[in-house]
């Protein structure tokens, strides 16, 4: 009997419905804060990865030495990772049987070459890595890259800061990354996924 | 730096993959696969150091123990003991007395000392009916010692401290069983060389406990090696950490920090410098922030994160996460770009054991060093992922992974602000380091005596470094009906071209000496030999193969293998069990004698068939091959029902085939007039006594005259998923035997369902069925209990409803090894080449080899008598927290996530607080409310409808949070 008079009261009723709309509100708020946060977030993501069109700059301290594929070093850094194929820092590509103690192409052997662009596309997309850095190293890309830099995404900064040359840079320039992808898991173009320009793969349909 | 490489490995090299048959000769990850174990501690350079560890035992004498059936206190033993030696005039006794904690409690032994008339006192004590056995004490003596063979003097491992060191073990101080000595945590881990395991008291640190103190002391503490940590991220003013190089951020979180506590607790493990001492105190370390608070991670992320490693030049990468996509192709070629730059990757095997086929990329990748995790028992942790890798499938035979196991259950790491954490996970994975190797040159092979063959393929150039060495050994034909054991073993030489930074300069040479140990049996009868279907069996593809069992939301993707030693592991031990052979069918139905094989066993097929492939079969059956077909579900309808978008790839995923590739196998079997239904049903039935769940399953729509199908009744699960309706269907047929008409024909057997064999989401299991068909189809012996069941019924003509049609415009043709796409319908390609392999020529041995050569083979094989095998014959199916469309995502482990905990806790605790808070309020309203109405009366219905209206307002909120 006293708790349905109780109930009667309109104070408690009050505090009824009070908690019952602060649980309501608290859930939907919730609910919507991390719905709607969730897609903001995927959008934030992309246009991490994308190139801006603002002013933002990288501050990349990249030296460009022209003309230095004619000069004699007695070290080279090299490419390291190719199963049958070497690109060395001046530009010369060549077979891993004709690589010298010093980590440079033998010049002289058939199979070396420098600055060549073979498998290479018209918007420098390569199918093959070595190829990708030989044509990068050519003198007249220095224009395209500081270009790159200059718009280079936010994404990237980590990276582009931390070359130091154009060797490097090349390097990792050539190697696939977010640009290559669609869908995460293929790539945007199987063939031609090494890519020294600005622009990234061309998007083929799976 | 060769010489820290050395000591790293060292650190984790007390363990070797457990799991491993004897005809399996691993391909080597790392370059050094064998001689890891704790009998022979070889690193790379210094090979001339062996470790012996010596075991002996001999009687003390006058010493007994005494064994009773219980536990007793003290006092009862004694009193059993007297009065058991009361007959006898034996007075020469004594109790040895025990002083140590455990003499408080109630103990199942007692030792005493006899020193006249010992033998008919122990007949005395042996009857005695609470004395179970009395055995003479015995005392264990261990020793270490070093043997240096000392054939290459100028080795650069060949340095005094190591020598020095060594000699302090050569001491060869005797251990006493009963104390637990400092340093024998590390060389007697394995537990192998006693037949009684020492019981340890579990370490505090993993780094204690893997001895990792002993190297410090030699000065390698990992100062100049960098060590990359990809997880979670990393507090700047972390107190354990005095050398983090770098933080770097990848996704879209704007911090550097970690919040969830599991990169913080991985780089602790590795390089913590107080409390909780990690490994490698001095070690550079470079943290790359590739998983937001709420895990979540994307490949993109990953492959911008490993181009800066592989510019920041890191030795060594850990990655404690993975995931089941292996055919992400832009991962895993990031993954081979980074080993061939030189990175070493370490990672954990994944945590969804002990479910067998369930290895996690990128740890099962052949260039990564993949983790598993055993507890502080030695024995394999539960959790950890296991079985091989399907990479390879259908070639081959597998390959063992993981490549090492090492503590990761309990472990204590660096706590998220400070302080230590215990975590578990396999995600407590350590840097090991790995040399290199690269171009393959020779080999030969030394069996004892010429009863095998023995054939070696491997890739040509072993790059980057690590390709594989694959032994096929076959028997000889003159060994048919041989019993014995052959063994021999493999040599390799690798060669690797000079380096401009290596000291040695000119091309290094390394030989690695396999010992190969196999068990021969006569050639089993045609009858006992089964062979299994592996081809036919898609492994997990990036395309959408749905689960079997359609109740299984949860694990949406058949992504185990389907291998005998994957998800069909318990029916294969089964098969063993039962006295049959299983072999591996890895090549298209036409590459195989079918006249050496009973029965051919096709479980759960997606793939497509080549025309060559359905006449050789029917050829087969014709000359008496049998056939058993386990089939699955497969119902258009139902497949566009369960496509489903996925947030990590961004597309629509719409299955390529259902739980198996129906159209495909009435192809092949419609020669006989047999074909499945597209009816997709589910329920508990008898057959022959035994209890069935029939999970998700196809019928049988047609069926030859004269041959026995037994139906049942089921639920119409196509409806379930179409409409949510319910409704039940009475006999479906479930089960066809059928006899060829032809002379010596074989026999056919078909089954609608795979999930009762299938170790997955198996409820019950029904290897019986397996048995019984098995006794049809090897001994034409029909079962009694079948043909003359209740449920017998005619069967199916089909003729009512059309046959199951290929589900229009599947995308099967990428995956599939068959199909190739073709303007309009994919078309089958051309038939493939059957796999050849050419033998090794042997270079025979005497039958009696060498005694000096057979100890040491001895000492380098895997003795498969003594190695423990993890036990996990009994569990409850499996339940993977995973979401639909984990493809592009990585998940980290699941078994070392409280972080997730901790985080949902955080949220939830304020509103739970509040709403308790306004629960104890109201109710000290209502109490004063009613002390003022009515002062002296309880009422006892006040409190019910108070305690309702608590609920009420509490039970929504726990189920918001279901996971907690």
């Amino acid at each position: 009997m006293v708790f349905r008079r109780l109930l009667r009261k309109r104070w408690v009723l009050g505090v009824v419905f009070g908690l019952s709309l602060i649980y309501f509100l608290s859930s939907t708020l919730k609910h919507l804060c991390s719905g709607g946060g969730q897609e903001e977030r995927t959008i934030r993501d992309r246009t991490l990865l994308e190139a801006r069109d603002s002013d933002h700059h990288i501050q990349w301290k990249i030296k460009f030495i022209l003309g230095n594929s004619s000069r004699q070093i007695s070290q080279c850094r090299n490419s390291i990772q190719g199963k049958r194929l070497l690109t060395d820092e001046l530009g010369y590509v060549c077979e891993r049987k004709d690589l010298l103690v010093n980590g440079c192409c033998n010049v002289n052997a058939p199979s070396s070459s420098q600055h060549v662009c073979k498998s290479c596309l018209a918007n420098g997309c390569c199918s093959i890595y070595e190829y990708c850095v030989s044509c990068c190293l050519q003198p007249d890309k220095q224009p395209l890259l500081e270009r790159f830099l200059n718009r280079a995404a936010e994404g990237f900064q980590n990276l582009f800061t931390a070359v130091e040359d154009h060797f490097e840079l090349c390097l990792a320039k050539c190697r696939t990354s977010s640009q290559s992808v669609q869908h995460e898991n293929t790539y945007r173009n199987p063939q031609a996924k090494y890519c020294y320009g600005e622009s990234p793969p061309e998007l083929l349909p799976i | 730096m060769i010489i820290r490489l050395c000591l790293l490995v060292a650190f984790l090299g007390g363990r070797l993959p457990l799991v491993g048959t004897e005809e399996d000769s691993g391909p080597f990850s790392t370059p050094f696969p064998s001689p890891l174990n704790a009998d022979a501690l070889l690193s790379p350079n210094c090979s001339q150091l062996t470790l012996k560890l010596d075991f002996s035992t001999k009687v003390v004498k006058h010493e007994y123990i005494v064994a009773f059936n219980g536990y007793f206190t003290a006092k009862a033993r004694s009193d059993f003991i007297s009065s058991a030696l009361r007959d006898v005039d034996a007075v020469n006794w004594r109790i040895v007395r025990r002083d140590n904690p455990a003499s408080d409690y109630p103990s199942d032994f007692e030792v005493v000392e006899i020193r006249q008339d010992a033998r008919s006192s122990l007949l005395t004590l042996q009857d005695h009916p609470y004395i179970k056995r009395v055995t003479p004490q015995r005392m264990v003596l261990r020793s270490l010692k070093l043997t240096d063979s000392g054939t290459d003097g100028a080795s650069p491992c060949n340095d005094t401290r190591w020598m020095q060191k060594w000699q302090s073990w050569q001491s060869s101080r005797p251990l006493r069983r009963t104390s637990l000595s400092l340093g024998s945590g590390f060389w007697h881990a394995t537990g192998r060389h006693s037949s009684r395991r020492l019981l340890r008291a579990i370490p505090r640190h993993v780094a204690q406990i893997l001895q990792a103190d002993v190297l410090w002391q030699m000065g390698y503490t990992g100062s100049g090696v960098k060590v990359a940590v990809f997880d979670t991220g990393l507090s700047e003013k972390h107190p354990h950490f005095k050398n983090v190089k770098e933080r770097t951020n990848w996704t879209n979180e704007k911090t550097l920090d970690d919040g969830l506590g599991h990169g913080t607790f991985v780089a602790g493990v590795i390089a913590s410098m107080r409390e909780c001492q990690g490994f490698a105190p001095d070690s550079e370390l470079h943290i790359f922030r590739v998983f937001t608070n709420n895990q979540v991670s994307y490949t993109s992320w990953f492959l911008d994160a490993f181009n800066y490693a592989i510019l920041k030049k890191i030795d060594v990468l850990n990655l404690s996460i993975g995931g089941p996509d292996f055919m992400d192709h832009p991962f895993v070629d990031k993954v081979w770009e980074l080993t061939a730059n030189k990175v070493i990757m370490v990672s954990a095997i994944g945590n969804d054991g002990p479910l067998y086929g369930t290895l996690n990329n990128p740890a099962d990748q052949m260039d990564v060093i993949g983790v598993g995790g055993i507890d502080f028992e030695d024995n394999i942790a539960r959790f950890s992922s296991r079985g091989m890798t399907t990479w390879e499938l259908p070639g081959g035979y597998g390959r063992v992974k993981p490549d090492i196991v090492t503590y990761g259950s309990g472990v204590r790491g660096s706590g998220l602000k400070e302080g230590c954490r215990s975590l578990s996970g396999t995600s407590v994975a350590s840097p090991v380091v790995a040399g290199a190797v690269t171009l393959l040159a020779r080999f030969n092979y030394v069996p004892n005596g010429d009863y095998v063959d023995v054939a070696v393929s491997y890739s040509p150039v072993l790059w980057p470094w690590a390709g594989y060495l694959a032994v096929s050994i076959s028997v000889a034909k003159k060994a048919a009906s041989w019993e014995g054991i052959a063994q021999g073993h493999v040599m390799v030489t690798v060669a690797s071209p000079a380096e401009n930074d290596s000291e040695i300069g000119g091309e290094m040479t390394s030989t690695v000496k396999l010992p190969v140990k196999v068990k021969i049996v006569p050639t089993p009868p045609r009858s006992k030999r089964i062979l299994w279907d592996q081809y036919h069996n898609l492994r997990y593809p990036p395309g959408y193969f749905p689960r079997d069992n359609l109740r299984m939301k949860n694990d949406p993707l058949d992504w185990n293998g389907d291998h005998i030693h994957t998800n069909f592991r318990d029916m294969y031990q089964h098969l063993r069990s039962m006295g049959y052979f299983v072999e591996v069918l890895g090549a298209p139905i036409t590459c195989f004698d079918a006249s050496q094989y009973g029965t051919l066993l096709m479980v759960d097929s997606e793939e497509e068939y080549f025309p060559e492939e359905i006449t050789k079969l029917r050829r087969d059956i014709d000359n008496g091959l049998s056939l058993i077909i386990f089939s699955d579900w497969y119902n258009t309808s139902v497949m566009r029902k369960v496509k489903f978008y996925d947030e990590n790839t961004r597309q629509w995923w719409m299955p390529d085939t259902g739980g198996a590739n129906v159209p495909a196998l009435n192809d092949l079997i419609s020669v006989w007039g047999m074909a499945f239904s597209d009816g997709l049903y589910e329920g508990d039935f008898t057959m022959s006594d035994h209890e069935m769940y029939y999970a998700s399953g196809c019928s049988i729509a047609r069926f030859p005259e004269g041959g026995i199908v037994i139906a049942q009744t089921l639920k119409d699960q196509g409806l379930e998923v179409l409409k949510q309706e319910t409704a039940v269907v009475e006999n479906v047929p479930v089960l066809g035997l059928y006899q060829t008409p032809s002379e010596g024909g074989g026999r056919i057997a078909l089954y609608g369902d795979s999930n009762c064999i299938d170790d997955s989401h198996r409820q019950k299991d029904c290897f019986w069925l397996l048995d019984a068909l098995l006794q049809y189809t090897s001994y034409s012996m029909s079962p009694p209990s079948l043909t003359h069941s209740k449920n017998r019924v005619a069967p199916p003509t089909g003729t009512d409803r059309p046959l199951p049609q290929r589900l229009e415009g599947n995308h099967l043709y990428r995956y599939s090894k068959v199909l190739e796409a073709h303007l309009g319908a994919p078309k089958p390609r051309p038939l493939p080449a059957c796999p050849h392999l050419s033998w090794a020529k042997p270079q025979p041995l005497n039958e009696t080899a060498p005694s000096n050569l057979w100890k040491h083979q001895k000492l380098l094989s895997v003795d498969m008598d003594k190695v423990v095998l993890p036990d996990v014959r009994p569990y409850r199916p499996q339940v993977r927290p995973l979401s639909p469309g984990e493809s592009g995502a990585w998940d980290i482990p699941g078994g070392i996530m409280p972080g997730r905990y901790n985080q949902e806790v955080g949220q939830t605790i304020p509103m739970f607080a509040f709403l308790g808070a306004m629960v104890v309020l109201s109710f000290f309203v209502v109490q004063l409310t009613k002390a003022k109405s009515k002062p002296k009366r309880r009422k006892p219905r006040v409190k019910r409808p108070l305690y309702l209206q608590q609920q009420q307002q509490q039970t929504p909120q726990s189920g918001k949070n279901p996971t907690v």
